[in-house]
């Protein structure tokens, strides 16, 4: 492991010295037009930003606009900061939402991320620009653009260095916050999965704000082997996965929403197994009283998926396809 | 390990050339960093896999390096972590301004559900291989106190993303994109298998090679203004999977080779074309999407499979067609409109539409012998029919209006309401149509700089047509339980949901964060199946502190869950002449025909806390801790004798996914002088898990042909980490 790590680390490292070879601070032609930093220093961040870089003719610093980009033009400001705001400022409640919003469309409309955002959750919910997107401060690391982190990390150990999406998503969906730190989860705390892998914030016009059509769609984007098609189709998974699976996370393995058997049996109640009550005495341990002397195999383990694991479909033959069993 | 170190190397050359680029501009601005570090851990438990789920805590060295450029035409970013390690990731993006923009990029992530030999083991003697051999002795010596000879495996999936993307603009409303990836997993899967044709045959777990590969390539050319916006994109996703059949000696067939199916490879092709126009009238927006996806698979039908009981002998299947080739076609089509009329009143207005078609071979398995036949209701009596079996092939239509409006009270206090109505037609055996009606209203207040609040309630009301209604010769038939069932999924139901959210900022860094959800399910005209079900949630948080020098954060939130059911058991496939009419659930209790309820509650809680606190200019502390607690647990309730005696006793479950995590994982930053820093972390994790399903557990179950095997899997997800870490970054 060590050398392994080493001998990767070295690719790196040579790759960095032929990187940093030369490398001049343009610092200063940044600093175009950026008068307003005389007195706003707590706001230098935004030279770290794309919106400061200097390099790059369509930024608001490259074209010469600077802070006049985004916060328009108050000339009597300097003399009288406190009785003449900037016509747009982007704290809550000083000016509307959607006018906060317009500001960043007036340059951002035309980015086809955002061709959804009118139609979408977050658009007609007055949700701002500037809730999500930090956009003063530097980027942190793995990330091309800074998004809000309100409160310190509750996140149990992860070996990263980056800050997560989720974080930034969870300051609303506070629920969500819990579901993915459940015991099932997708790897969304571990840095594997975000939130945007499923969902668009900048608007969808699927419900939910997915990114594709169907829950289906987008679950079969990453769990290809669930696409089939196959002989034997289980309906309820052929129409929505969220029948059974809860993706935010959940008490129980595999996601799903409820505890098997229940979960199968509030659909499938017939003679004999599928509808038999499976009882707290019929698990490995004996119970006093009870008449149960051996482990249960449609209660114990995983349940009905014990025998019926192909739950997705199957191509099996006859019967064995038929009831999902191969 | 060779995958990854290529990766490395390819991914280095092609940023190295894109930053030379950047050079030849003469004024090129380069910062980034370079971390080394270690690992190591303590891990205590029977099966560790649980504590490395998603993660690699094996102990070692991991780099991380960074580094942004910019010059006055190109930018370029790269970023990699855990590098060498089985969660390693590395991502490299750049461009030319106005020109185009790439990326390049490689994720690996290990799933891990069972690591042997204390936790995962199997009787079978060659795991890994997709023809799984039995112990020569099986199953006499095998039982639970002889599993020790067993084969130790680790049920761990590895999962690699490698892929790129290149998009090109050339300053121009036009631009071109190509992304492709490719998703390859490794490892071994735990699956399991009924021995028999009945439950009372015992089953097996057995472990399948995971060998998959999806390779998308995305095609996606648009043309995007302020004003509006089109694209056309063109998907094409193969999935391949080096193992669609596992075999395996099964016991209760005379240790015959017996088989099951995996899912074949399936090619996936979409095309879909989005559009919006904005500035029209009311200041409208209207946006619409319409795709086409066809997902193509084929598999050869098995043409005979065990089915006498300890023999090995093979019976023929029959299949009408060789080979099954699946074929279903997708179709949707979204239009909304987005209306602000005035500067009170906003509208939206949409329309979607889905259809699913199944176009697959209808392979029919011509047999009527017992254990290979499916049966139908008898016509001419109550007994059951063998009749062949025969593929369902599920398609479906779906419309799906809506309107929705908001009025602003003032600015930025907003009430909203909508109506959506979905109508789905479906070739289902239970229910063919089903109509979704729900409404909502909603106030949102943004209007105050220290409070944000909404408020919502929603009504979905569903009705579905059944067609199961006359199920059944008559109630001594199985088939009549079915007038009587409704699946959850499609049955008639009234929902109510309650959500309140909001967040107050008193005064400056203090913040307080609330929501409370409440939905609850009332199924209705059904007498077996799911009755209802409720969720009830409450969070709240605190935070204070000036985010420069310290913050503090505390969150709780509890949550309940319900499902309360109603069933029957009927312990024989007909009804004994003593107790006729025993599939109606309407007629007196017997000791093996009887009604019983179940009340299925979690209770689930957590309490989160973390702090950041800046405590020199050189020294940052940043620390978090958990508590998470789940329970879970199942009354049930038989229905009487006439005697008034309980038809069976019934005894609650008192665990159910039980655990507890208690999660610590404080940390020290220290600026060194020359650009260094240096981290030490500590994290303590204790996981405790108790479940009936689980608890007691052993390897095997009964004796004899009809003896179960398990792997033990999900059995002892018990642990405690005690991790500790350090690293060491130079930034330049």
């Amino acid at each position: 492991m060590v050398i392994r790590s080493v001998l990767i680390s070295t690719v790196v490292l040579i790759s960095f010295l032929v990187l940093t070879a030369s490398g001049e601070d343009v610092l200063a032609q940044a600093e175009k037009g950026m008068d307003c930093l005389r007195c706003h220093q707590d706001q230098a961040g935004i030279l770290e930003t794309k919106h400061g870089a200097g390099a790059d003719p369509g930024s608001p610093v490259g074209r010469g606009e600077a802070c006049a980009a985004c916060h328009g033009i108050n000339i009597q400001h300097e003399s009288n900061p406190s009785q003449h705001k900037h016509p747009v400022r982007f704290d809550k409640g000083a000016v509307p939402a959607r006018q906060q919003t317009e500001a960043c469309m007036s340059c951002h409309a035309g980015n086809r991320h955002l061709a959804f955002w009118e139609t979408g959750r977050h658009g007609r919910n007055d949700v701002r620009c500037n809730d999500c997107h930090a956009v003063h401060a530097k980027p942190p690391r793995g990330s091309t653009i800074a998004i809000t982190r309100k409160d310190p990390s509750t996140n149990p150990f992860v070996n990263t260095e980056r800050q997560f999406e989720y974080e930034t998503c969870i300051t609303c969906h506070k629920q969500t916050r819990v579901q993915i730190n459940k015991p099932s989860h997708h790897p969304i705390i571990e840095g594997k999965v975000t939130c945007s892998s499923c969902h668009n914030p900048h608007g969808s016009i699927s419900p939910g704000m997915i990114k594709h059509e169907t829950v289906n769609v987008q679950c079969e984007s990453c769990h290809a082997e669930k696409r089939g098609p196959f002989l034997f189709q289980h309906p309820a998974v052929e129409e929505n996965c969220l029948s059974c699976h809860a993706p935010h996370g959940s008490s129980h393995a595999k996601l799903l929403n409820e505890k098997v058997p229940n979960l199968c049996q509030d659909c499938h109640d017939w003679s004999r197994h599928p509808g038999t009550a499976y009882s707290g005495d019929q698990g490995f341990i004996r119970l006093g009283g009870s008449t149960v002397r051996t482990p249960n195999t449609r209660f114990v383990a995983r349940s009905c998926l014990n025998c019926h694991n192909a739950i997705h479909g199957s191509n099996a033959p006859s019967t064995r396809g038929k009831f999902l069993t191969r | 390990m060779k995958a990854k170190f290529l990766f490395l190397l390819i991914a280095s050359m092609f940023a190295v050339p894109g930053m030379s680029l950047a050079q030849d501009e003469g004024e090129t601005r380069v910062e980034g960093s370079f971390s080394v570090g270690g690992i190591g851990s303590g891990l205590t438990s029977q099966d560790s896999s649980k504590a490395s789920e998603y993660r690699d805590l094996s102990d070692g060295a991991f780099g991380v390096f960074e580094y942004r450029s910019r010059s006055s035409r190109f930018f370029h970013d790269g970023y990699g972590e855990n590098l060498g390690r089985d969660d390693m990731f590395i991502q490299f993006r750049g461009g030319m301004y106005n020109e185009f923009k790439y990326s390049v990029r490689g994720d690996w992530l290990t799933h891990n559900f069972g690591f042997g030999p204390d936790g995962a083991r199997t009787p079978y003697i060659n795991p890994g291989s997709s023809n799984l051999t039995l112990f020569s002795n099986v199953p006499v010596e095998l039982a639970n106190s002889a599993v020790s000879p067993w084969r130790s495996f680790d049920y761990a999936i590895k999962r690699r993303n490698i892929g790129g993307a290149f998009e090109f603009s050339h300053g121009s409303p036009w631009y071109f994109l190509l992304e492709t990836d490719q998703a390859k997993q490794d490892g071994i899967s735990n699956y399991a298998v009924a021995l028999g044709t009945s439950p009372g045959n015992g089953f097996t777990d057995v472990l399948y090679p995971v060998d998959y590969r999806t390779y998308n390539v995305l095609l996606e050319g648009g043309y995007q203004t302020p004003r509006g916006h089109a694209s056309v994109s063109v998907l094409q996703s193969d999935f391949e999977n080096d193992h669609t059949l596992l075999s395996f000696q099964n016991p209760f067939f005379g240790f015959g080779t017996d088989t099951a199916t995996f899912a074949p490879d399936n090619y996936y092709a979409r095309i879909g074309a989005n559009g919006m126009l904005r500035q029209l009238f009311w200041n409208s927006t209207l946006s619409g999407r319409v795709t086409f996806d066809q997902v193509t698979a084929s598999q050869d039908m098995i043409g005979a499979v065990l089915n006498t009981a300890n023999s090995d002998l093979l019976s023929p299947t029959n299949p009408s067609a060789p080979t099954f080739e699946g074929k279903v076609r997708n179709v949707t089509a979204t239009a909304s409109l987005a209306s602000v009329p005035t500067r009170k009143l906003d509208t939206r207005t949409y329309y979607r539409y889905y259809r699913r078609s199944n176009r697959s071979t209808d392979v029919v398995f011509n047999t009527t012998v017992s254990g290979l036949a499916c049966f139908e209701e008898g016509t001419t009596s109550p007994q059951n029919v063998n009749v062949p079996c025969a593929g369902h092939f599920y398609e479906y239509t779906k419309h799906n209006p809506g309107v929705e409006a908001g009025y602003r009270l003032t600015t930025d206090n907003r009430i909203s309401s909508g109506f959506d109505l979905l109508h789905t037609q479906r070739n289902r055996f239970d229910s063919n149509k089903t109509s979704e009606s729900k409404v909502f209203v909603q106030w949102s207040n943004t209007s105050f700089e220290t409070i944000t609040a909404r408020l919502r309630y929603q009504f979905l009301n569903r009705s579905s047509k059944f067609l199961i209604e006359n199920a059944g010769f008559d109630a001594n038939s199985p088939f009549f339980l079915e007038r009587f069932v409704r699946s959850f999924d499609v049955a008639n139901v009234n929902q109510h949901m309650v959500k309140a959210y909001m967040d107050w900022t008193p005064v400056e860094f203090l913040d307080f964060g609330l929501e409370i959800y409440y939905k609850r399910n009332n199924f209705k005209d059904l007498t077996l199946g799911r009755l209802n079900d409720r969720r009830k949630e409450i969070y709240a948080s605190i935070s204070y502190g000036d985010p420069s020098k310290y913050r503090v954060t505390l969150f709780g939130d509890v949550e309940f869950i319900n499902y309360d059911s109603f069933h029957r058991t009927v312990n024989a496939g007909t009804c004994p002449e003593t107790a006729p009419n025993c599939f109606d659930p309407f007629t007196p209790a017997t000791p093996t025909a009887f009604n019983w309820a179940s009340q299925l509650k979690d209770k689930n809680w957590t309490v989160e806390f973390a702090t950041e606190w800046f405590m020199t200019p050189k020294l940052t502390f940043r620390g978090s801790a958990i508590i998470q607690q789940t329970r879970g647990s199942v009354d049930f309730q038989s229905e009487t004798l006439d005697d008034g005696t309980p038809a069976a006793v019934l005894f609650p479950i008192t665990s159910y996914d039980d655990t507890t995590r208690k999660s610590v994982h404080p940390r020290i930053i220290y600026a060194l002088p020359r650009g260094m820093e240096l981290t030490v972390g500590y994290a303590f994790e204790n996981y405790s898990y108790s479940d009936d399903q689980y608890n007691g557990y052993q390897y095997t179950i009964g004796t004899g042909p009809t003896t179960s095997f398990l792997t033990g899997i999900y059995a002892f997800p018990r642990y405690r980490a005690d991790i500790g870490y350090g690293t060491i970054r130079y930034s330049f």
